[in-house]
């Protein structure tokens, strides 16, 4: 096993030890990648969150946020009841409710109808 | 990309760094949504399923249902038009047609839509519309205008559908057609 160095490995190692970037250098390369990184992927989430619509037929609007309504029934009497009423076919429905009125938009490819109605949603079924 | 921890290097990274912000900062802005709302024509209809409280308060007399279609314009200068074809029914008697105007300025500031109005006009568009605003014109422009000049929070369905968020959790969804599409379609 060799144990001594040559002469130009020695410079070699100096050179790098004398060149060698300090630490403040590599803590501020690290720190830029990772901010451009979490950047890029707020980027991308606000880009997506914009760009994309809500796939979901029935959705209720509360606080300022939607949240995806599984009632299959529900959808099914609103759907029933924009039919009887000769609405063009929906892309979209939005519920949302205050203590005394509900409120109901039917969303089709060119238009909106805005609803409010007192009482219950499903007596809209009845 | 090999680390060297370089001048060069770090100065790139500076740069992508500065531009990734910058586009984030631009994509959750004000300016951005203004951008997506602006110059366009915004279209909805509302009817209210049962006795219209507000207006039958306001009015003094018991209003059975409520009917609008309206366009909303929201040009790029700041300006804003209501144009709103009404019908109103009174308990018992016949439809008052009427179209309500009003031209004011519109403003996105922190997420909300800011409306002011500066010119109202109604018009009667039958005779009952003409009895109605006879009796009740200032407080049907009360209405309109109380409706009209607030700030709601907006949200962007999609490119085409606007919601804005009332008093409460009531919804306003409106649809647009670009006015250059419609101008195009006029011609």
């Amino acid at each position: 096993m060799r144990v001594h160095l040559e002469q130009d490995e020695v410079s070699a190692l100096l050179e790098r030890q004398a060149f060698a970037p300090s630490r403040w250098r590599r803590v501020l390369f690290w720190l830029q990648i990772t901010l451009l990184v979490l950047s890029s992927g707020y980027g991308v989430h606000l880009y997506h969150q914009q760009s994309s619509s809500h796939p979901a037929p029935l959705i209720r609007w509360q606080q300022g946020s939607s949240q995806v309504v599984n009632d299959p029934a529900l959808s099914r009497c609103l759907f029933a009841w924009g039919q009887t009423r000769r609405l063009p076919p929906a892309i979209q429905l939005i519920i949302s409710t205050t203590p005394d009125t509900w409120y109901l938009v039917w969303i089709s490819a060119g238009e909106s109808f805005n609803f409010s109605i007192k009482g219950p949603l499903q007596e809209l079924c009845r | 990309m090999r680390c060297q921890y370089s001048n060069p290097q770090q100065a790139i990274l500076a740069l992508l760094l500065v531009i990734t912000i910058g586009i984030s900062g631009w994509l959750d802005s004000d300016l951005r949504l203004q951008q997506r709302i602006a110059g366009k024509l915004w279209s909805y209809q509302r009817q209210t399923l049962s006795q219209s409280e507000l207006a039958s308060l306001i009015l003094s007399t018991p209003i059975e249902s409520w009917w609008e279609k309206g366009q909303l314009r929201l040009l790029s200068n700041g300006e804003a038009q209501l144009d709103v074809a009404v019908q109103l029914q009174e308990q018992q008697g016949p439809t008052a047609d009427l179209r309500i105007s009003i031209q004011g300025s519109w403003l996105l500031s922190d997420g909300f839509l800011i409306l002011k109005s500066s010119h109202y006009t109604a018009l009667p568009l039958n005779d009952s519309g003409k009895q109605l605003l006879a009796r009740h014109a200032q407080p049907l422009k009360d209405i309109w205008l109380t409706l009209f000049n607030r700030s709601r929070p907006i949200f962007l369905l999609d490119e085409r559908h606007m919601l804005l968020n009332n008093q409460g959790d009531s919804l306003w969804v409106l649809n647009t057609q670009e006015i250059a599409d419609i101008a195009r379609v006029t011609k």
